[in-house]
């Protein structure tokens, strides 16, 4: 991850990242990549949204994998 | 675009890289540009450029442009903003024409969080009529009116559905994008058939054919996109393509978050634009004009129906889960579908924070369990409107955790205001700064990892200022 790290008096730490890179923190990838858009209104459904399923069914494994369906 | 009847995908954020796969599956891309980008719905507070468009136009395909942000039931007309933020999409992509919702998504005291239905009667009509005409002489292009889901029971009086939208489309004098999927979903919940509808509708106003799947949900059939057009709306879709001799475009429907959760890739997606690419060859011969005929308006000469200020306000506040209003009518108050509505909304509202904040969504569940993520989120809901933009919501979710300050919940907020400040600076390139009273290039790969951060030491005074920056957004001025 490239970023800056710079201690400042009074116990304040300084950390500059570019917003492309911080789509990498989280390990989602393209799929984090894509909210982006999601900034955007609603899209033409009337229907049930699935990200609010996916959201509450996300787990992690005892190998720490995440398990959260819809994602790759 | 040729003569002929061609077969489209809707774009949607997460569906580029599928798409990209199958670049000759498909000849036309349907763009939403109101869900692309703040901008392109005219609500950032700059103009649109074409960085705001450049996912969609990485694809050399023809476009066509399908607004879903200023439905032609709502009473209030487009901002200049809006207005000028759709002319700027089909501009660049030089749109045969601009659709948007036979629907309203609100009433005089805000968004409703919702396309809902209009009361089919001759004020809908008029207004609906006016208000095309009006986006069509800014606009500069044709337009169309997308036939739209209705989950409520027909009310008293009311004109029928095909009696309706035929009397739209004539006093419009306009396209219709007639969505299958949605009038299917009007007919297996209880409302006209889909072939009654077709026989009543001016055949040769239909420009596009939309077509979806959806799945039960208490009850009812909802149009979710979540899957394959299914064989037996295929089957109405090849008796009803044959009669329309200006369908220009069949245009095939899925959410993206909903491609690998039904076990489909790219070719399973090709394999099914190839089916409709059949039907497509069955569309009747262009008409004389090669486009849809605009042949001058014909007024609506049926009986008022319910008034359309009082019902959007109604509606608007019953699908919130409010009291119903005094003004009601018996029949809407006691419609089942009013549930079906009100969890509707409570999800996409609630879809549309997890979609954005994904990481606050996964440290509430890990810090515990779903139900943890639920009542904060319910607790959000209850406590503020629903808003139009993700980011409004995310805005209003920040300001209920500032409201009820909660100690386990600390990590979260600062976690969401991080995830506020890099979409926002994603999109308009401006640096914004997030504080965090841990370690952020540790904490937040555990929560992308799904491990639970480690408790803050309550005698470390250290705060960590995180500085968040991009390149600027191309502005189009």
């Amino acid at each position: 991850m490239e970023k800056s790290l710079q201690s400042r008096p009074g116990g304040v730490v300084s950390v500059t990242i570019p917003a492309e890179v911080a789509f990498d923190l989280d390990r989602f990838g393209q799929v984090q990549k894509d909210i982006l858009g999601k900034l955007g209104c609603m899209a033409c459904c009337s229907g049930f949204d699935i990200r609010w399923d996916f959201a509450r069914q996300f787990v992690v494994d005892s190998e720490l994998n995440i398990r959260q369906p819809g994602l790759p | 675009m040729r003569s002929r009847a061609q077969v489209g995908i809707v774009y949607a954020p997460g569906m580029a890289t599928i798409l990209a796969a199958i670049p000759d599956a498909f000849d036309v891309l349907e763009i939403e540009p109101q869900t692309l980008s703040p901008a392109l719905a005219g609500r950032s507070g700059r103009a649109p450029g074409a960085g705001d468009l450049a996912e969609v136009l990485a694809f050399p395909h023809p476009k066509v442009v399908h607004s879903v942000g200023m439905p032609f039931g709502n009473r209030a007309r487009p901002t200049p903003a809006e207005v000028g933020a759709l002319r700027f999409a089909a501009d660049a992509v030089d749109s045969p024409w601009v659709s948007d919702h036979l629907s309203f998504n609100g009433g005089r005291a805000g968004f409703a969080g919702f396309l809902l239905p209009l009361p089919q009667g001759r004020g809908a009509v008029r207004h609906a009529a006016a208000r095309i005409g009006w986006l069509r002489d800014r606009l500069g292009r044709d337009v169309a009116f997308e036939t739209g889901v209705n989950y409520l029971r027909p009310q008293p009086g009311e004109m029928p559905d095909g009696e309706f939208l035929a009397a739209v489309a004539e006093a419009a004098d306009c396209g219709i994008l007639l969505d299958l999927h949605n009038l299917w979903t009007n007919e297996r919940n209880g409302r006209e058939p889909v072939a009654r509808v077709v026989d009543r509708l001016p055949l040769d106003r239909v420009v596009e054919v939309h077509l979806a799947d959806g799945h039960e949900r208490a009850g009812y059939w909802v149009d979710a996109h979540s899957g394959l057009t299914s064989g037996e709306l295929l089957d109405i879709a090849a008796t009803v393509v044959p009669r329309l001799p200006n369908l220009r475009l069949i245009t095939f429907e899925m959410g993206p978050d909903y491609v690998p959760a039904a076990g489909l890739g790219p070719d399973d997606l090709a394999r099914h634009l190839a089916d409709l690419r059949a039907l497509a060859a069955a569309a009747a011969p262009p008409g004389p004009a090669g486009r849809p005929a605009r042949r001058g308006r014909r007024e609506c000469a049926h009986r008022r129906g319910p008034g359309l200020d009082a019902w959007r306000d109604e509606l608007t506040l019953l699908v919130n889960g409010h009291p119903a209003p005094a003004a009601a009518t018996d029949t809407l108050r006691a419609d089942p579908g009013l549930g079906l509505y009100r969890e509707l909304v409570a999800v996409a509202r609630s879809g549309a924070l997890v979609g954005a904040a994904p990481l606050t969504a996964r440290l509430l569940v890990l810090l515990g369990g779903p139900g943890r993520l639920e009542s904060v989120v319910e607790g959000f809901r209850a406590h503020s409107p629903p808003s139009l933009l993700p980011d409004d919501e995310l805005r209003g979710l920040d300001d209920y955790l500032a409201a009820h300050p909660d100690s386990d919940l600390g990590v979260a907020h600062e976690v969401l205001r991080y995830e506020r400040a890099l979409l926002r600076t994603a999109a308009d390139g401006r640096p914004r700064t997030v504080t965090f009273t841990t370690d952020p290039t540790a904490l937040l790969p555990a929560i992308g990892a799904g491990r639970a951060p480690a408790p803050a030491e309550d005698d470390d005074p250290t705060i960590y200022e995180l500085t968040i920056v991009s390149r600027p957004v191309e502005s189009g001025h």
